[in-house]
């Protein structure tokens, strides 16, 4: 008998989530995180009593994250508290001008028709298309396996408008925009939640689109920080026996005769299983964990010919007073066209932009207990990919965290650096160092239109029997309800097909 | 006869190569790139759908 029915690799969302599935089907299930702490970039860390999230920061289509806590006998709003994020968001312009969309979608309507009333006519339409699209894709693309051409007509058969929206892949997020709106201020003002996806409004493909509208269907955030949700995925599944093993190391995962039959830790220590599940990096797996001997040719061309997903450069900034912002969230506000020109022509090429753009979290804003009395937490996202061109992030990292505070001081937040109390920063060098995400890749691989759906690596291993992946590699791919969808859709394939 | 017989072929694939060259020089830069992106990997997918 093995010592375990399987074992999960890593604790990120999707691996807990998966986990705490499994382990509530009565499955004796292991979760090994090689780090300290569970979640990966959905985590928060404390630095002179400030409590910083590594990496996401809110929490939005939170339908699949209810589901999966339904499925564990539990009410999401129970296991932690949720707080609605209203305004959701600050657009800092170049001028110094400030427009804030507030949680209601009618009242941004409103907000619209001042900025361009022709576009606010159409706002209403956008709404009705991605109100649509969302019940469409909740229900299929976001929760059922997508790997294989059956799968998909599966998905076709479970509901057949989402035939309807099949077009919409074959375009791009800014074309979706640009069909509805045409003002550029308001384009400005829905473009850089293309970069949730780690691509430019370009390359995202079209479905995506419905972000700048489903955050006003509700954006949230857990009292404590985002640590809350991989803790309480933990906790329910240490509820039905889950065994949680921090800063332990899987480096291989024993395959015979393309069937998985345990994992090797890092202290040599092997541990048998009938299934493994993998939420790290699907190259990774495929060609560290596992090995090339085991994969046919035309598998190992598949796997390297993957881009990763961009990377992100995190600055964290604690202050001693309240900065003068209206939301959680802050953008300097960029077109469509821009941001695909400082993707193209900065990111891609090592280069830091030298025009400001990029977000900003305040998360005191919404939970004050996150910083010491009177004290306020900012986690800026600026512009960055993995490469430098004439630098290492090492380097560059206290320049970086310099630059990020006097760019904000001056185009934003005038006075702020007066304010500054801590400073951390978490380069793409460090995820790739601390989270192990290959060039510190937050979404796995990019999420372009061929790297999707069927073309992403299959949540059922097509070559290694026993074997299941969930998180940003697989479907639907990287982001908070995604990945935890993605452990949902392993855990029903193992049940479907292990039992 | 024979050069006469291939003639609709040839015209048919004249006429389509100039409609996509028209096409593909009003696409404004962004959907360009898209479809770059696109075509650049279409080799790549036969390897991605069997992992």
């Amino acid at each position: 008998m093995p010592d375990y029915d399987v074992i999960v690799i890593g604790g990120g969302l999707g691996g807990l989530s998966s986990g705490a599935l499994l382990a509530r089907q009565g499955r004796r299930v292991l979760v090994l995180e090689q780090s300290g702490q569970v979640g990966g970039c959905c985590s928060t860390f404390e630095k002179d009593g400030f409590h910083f999230d590594v990496g996401a920061s809110i929490v939005e289509i939170i339908q699949p994250i209810e589901k999966v806590f339904k499925m564990l006998g539990a009410k999401l709003q129970e296991e932690m508290d949720l707080i609605s994020c209203d305004p959701i968001m600050t657009y800092l312009f170049e001028n110094g001008k400030r427009i804030t969309y507030p949680l209601s979608a009618e009242k941004t309507g409103d907000e619209i028709r001042k900025i361009s009333p022709g576009d606010g006519a159409h706002w209403a339409e956008f709404c009705a298309f991605s109100q649509d699209l969302m019940d469409v894709t909740l229900d299929t693309f976001f929760s059922e396996p997508a790997s294989t051409m059956q799968d998909m007509a599966a998905l076709i058969r479970k509901n057949p408008r989402f035939l309807k929206f099949l077009p919409t892949f074959m375009t791009s997020y800014q074309s979706v925009l640009e069909k509805y709106f045409k003002n550029e201020t308001v384009l400005k003002t829905m473009a850089y939640q293309a970069f949730y996806f780690g691509l430019p409004p370009a390359l995202v493909p079209g479905p995506y689109a419905m972000v700048p509208y489903t955050e006003h269907v509700g954006i949230y955030y857990p009292r404590g920080g985002m640590i809350q949700i991989p803790l309480a995925l933990q906790r329910l599944g240490e509820k039905f026996g889950m065994e949680l093993r921090l800063n332990t190391r899987a480096t291989k995962v024993i395959v015979e005769r393309n069937q998985v039959r345990g994992v090797r830790l890092a202290d040599g220590t092997v541990l048998t299983c009938r299934q493994v599940v993998s939420n790290i990096n699907a190259r990774t797996l495929y060609l560290k964990l596992i090995g090339a001997e085991h994969l046919p040719s035309i598998a190992i061309r598949g796997l390297r010919s993957y881009d990763y997903s961009i990377s992100v450069p995190m600055v964290y900034i604690g202050l001693d007073y309240e900065p003068p912002l209206d939301a959680h969230h802050s953008i300097f506000a960029v077109s469509p066209d821009e941001m695909n020109r400082q993707y193209f022509e900065y990111i891609r090429k090592g280069k830091l932009a030298k025009k400001n753009f990029g977000l900003v979290c305040w998360s005191t804003h919404t939970d004050p207990s996150l910083a010491p009395q009177g004290c306020h937490i900012l986690n800026v996202i600026p512009e960055g990919g993995y490469y430098l061109s004439d630098t290492t992030w090492d380097e560059e990292k206290p320049r970086f965290i310099e630059r990020t505070i006097e760019n904000l001081s001056k185009k934003a937040i005038p006075g702020l650096k007066e304010h500054v109390v801590a400073t951390d920063c978490v380069t793409p060098l460090d995820f790739e160092r601390k989270l192990l995400l290959p060039e510190g890749a937050i979404y796995s691989f990019q999420q372009d239109l061929p790297a999707q759906a069927v073309f992403r690596p299959s949540a059922k291993s097509k070559v290694i029997s026993g074997l299941y992946l969930a998180g940003s590699s697989t479907h639907p791919g990287g982001g908070v309800p995604t990945t935890i969808a993605s452990g949902m859709i392993a855990s029903n394939l193992i049940s479907k097909y292990e039992s | 006869m024979r050069n006469r017989s291939h003639f609709p072929w040839l015209s048919l694939i004249i006429v389509g190569a100039i409609t996509t060259v028209i096409w593909w020089s009003l696409l404004p830069e962004h959907k360009r790139e898209f479809y770059r992106n696109l075509v650049r990997q279409v080799p790549d997918l036969p390897g991605r759908y069997v992992i």
